[in-house]
């Protein structure tokens, strides 16, 4: 039951890396952006607000679809995080010291 | 930005921030304005006649006061004022007259007859696209021919704003505080109008944005000659029942609905 | 339910700071909405529209914002105030305001024009809404403040809510699975 529900938790964290998060940030930010400025253009070309309106919320739509989910493309640089205890070298690491230790 | 939820969160965050900018920069080019508008509204009312009669406020009530009915006439060319950011525009008419005796003192203000003119539906707004996805299904006879008779109150589609209105009979009769509406002398008519915006402020016509966006043209502001309220009509046995109680129709006068 | 209350319990410095760091949003939210009450001069500056007759000006769910700076209510501005004795704020057009009598030296310096406000979408005026016995509203007494701008159907989530209570549960629900799904 726990594997069941562990695995559920896995599918909505979508969990990416750090290299992606990044990347993410600066797709919505773009899309957003350019996607509100066509929006005043347009709208002011066609004198109807409410294609600004439409094209705004088409935009936040395409957004959210390409950063929400946890695409294969934020997930190129995974961390490479050290393993546990047991595959540690013996003695532990050894952490070259500064002065006084 | 680690779970899926965060990144919703800052999306969504972001949104509201562009929506609002983009909101902020729509107001502000509205009121500059730009575009520049060409025309600017113009103005002409008239008085037709005005009766005085005794009436009382409610069928129910004890209180005998004195109604006015203003006539009038009406041309008036406000289409300058409806742009891609214009979602209404309430026109209304006003009865102004001094208080004091001999045509002094403060004014009071009432106002006789008032309408709102919707801004037309572009090929995009919300109307429009509900009739083309979700086209209503088809109401019963009764319905539709009192719905096509209010639709012929409103004034022309293709070009909103521009009103003709000849002996317009007034929606409200107007009465004084004091009860004395009879023999008060310099009273004018004035048009005035507010409009309100999809996004921004609202605006009327007197006022510092009001004379930016829709100045009343040299000569064609709106306003009538000064005139006169007869005294009570003393022939007239029958009292006048306001809009509010049942109303027992006059000889020679329809029901309360306005014919333009 | 004590064991529970350990980790909190254990590190009390940590926990007052968060129970500080909550404090300080309050009141924040409570400075921001006061001090928006000082600049707008109204014990009220954002209002919610509730019922439909302003339409189709406002619909129910916009959210209304209010100056009170004027002196005066002129005709055609669009006004909330309060009934006398009642708490619920009205949003209604001035249709009417007689100066008060007295010209020179009769003139009562204090009295102010009596105000008759109507909605747009109702067929009588507001005579009947008012408190028995009044006739007319005073701009100082009854009136909150006048309509400057709005932002449409924001406010309709709460509208929403308490017309249709199974929305609620439906909300506590999505909640609920959202705290089972979450990792942290």
């Amino acid at each position: 039951m726990d594997a069941v529900v562990a695995q559920i938790q896995d599918l909505f964290e979508g969990q990416i890396d750090f290299d992606g998060q990044r990347l993410a940030e600066q797709l919505y930010t773009a899309i957003l952006s350019i996607s509100s400025a066509i929006a005043l253009v347009v709208g002011y070309m066609q004198q109807d607000i409410f294609l600004s309106m439409w094209i705004g919320l088409a935009g936040t739509l395409l957004a959210m679809l390409l950063v929400v989910p946890p695409w294969p493309v934020f997930n190129q640089h995974p961390q490479p995080w050290l393993g546990s205890k047991v595959s540690l070298p013996r003695g532990g690491i050894v952490v070259s010291g500064g002065k006084g230790r | 930005m680690h779970n899926a939820l965060n990144r919703l969160q800052a999306t969504f965050g972001f949104f509201t921030s562009c929506a609002f900018t983009l909101a902020l920069i729509i107001a502000v080019l509205s009121l500059i304005p730009i575009p520049a508008s060409t025309s600017s509204p113009s103005a002409s009312v008239a008085v037709r006649n005005v009766q005085v009669v005794k009436g009382r406020p409610h069928y129910y009530s004890p209180k005998r006061e004195e109604y006015a009915q203003i006539r009038f006439d009406l041309n008036a060319d406000l289409s300058s004022l409806f742009t891609w950011n214009t979602k209404q525009l309430f026109v209304y008419v006003t009865a102004n007259y001094p208080n004091g005796k001999d045509g002094q003192g403060d004014l009071s203000e009432t106002v006789i007859w008032d309408t709102i003119i919707p801004a037309t539906s572009t090929p995009y707004s919300w109307q429009n696209l509900k009739q083309k996805y979700f086209p209503e299904k088809k109401k019963s006879n009764s319905k539709s021919r009192r719905d096509s008779n209010a639709k012929t109150k409103t004034t022309d589609l293709v070009k909103p704003g521009v009103l003709s209105l000849k002996n317009q009979k007034p929606k409200y009769q107007i009465t004084d505080p004091s009860g004395v509406i009879s023999e008060r002398s310099n009273a004018t008519l004035q048009v005035s109008w507010n409009l309100q915006p999809w996004v921004g402020s609202l605006v009327w016509d007197q006022g510092y944005l009001g004379q930016r966006i829709g100045k009343w043209n040299a000569g064609k502001a709106g306003r009538s000659e000064p005139f006169d309220f007869p005294p009570l009509k003393g022939t007239k046995t029958d009292t006048v029942k306001d809009k509010e109680g049942p109303r027992t129709p006059e000889a020679g006068s329809a029901s309360p609905v306005i014919e333009i | 339910m004590l064991s529970s209350l350990a980790p909190y319990l254990s590190n009390p410095r940590q926990t007052l700071a968060q129970v500080l760091n909550f404090a300080l949003v309050l009141s924040t939210a409570f400075m921001l909405w006061k001090s928006l009450s000082v600049i707008a001069d109204s014990p009220s500056p954002i209002v919610v529209v509730l019922s439909g007759s302003m339409e189709p000006a406002f619909q129910r769910g916009d959210l209304l914002f209010l100056w009170n700076r004027d002196k005066t209510a002129e005709v055609g501005e669009i006004v909330v105030y309060n009934v006398k004795g009642k708490d619920i704020p009205i949003v209604h057009r001035v249709v009417r305001s007689y100066a008060p009598l007295g010209v020179g030296a009769d003139a009562d310096a204090s009295a102010s024009p009596k105000l008759l406000t109507k909605g747009d979408n109702n067929v009588a005026d507001d005579t009947e809404l008012y408190a028995r016995g009044q006739s007319y509203l005073d701009r100082k007494e009854d009136i909150v403040g006048s309509v400057r701008g709005y932002v449409p159907a924001v406010g309709y989530v709460t509208i929403m809510l308490s017309e249709h209570p199974w929305l609620k549960t439906v909300m506590l629900g999505i909640m609920g699975l959202m705290v089972i799904l979450q990792r942290e």
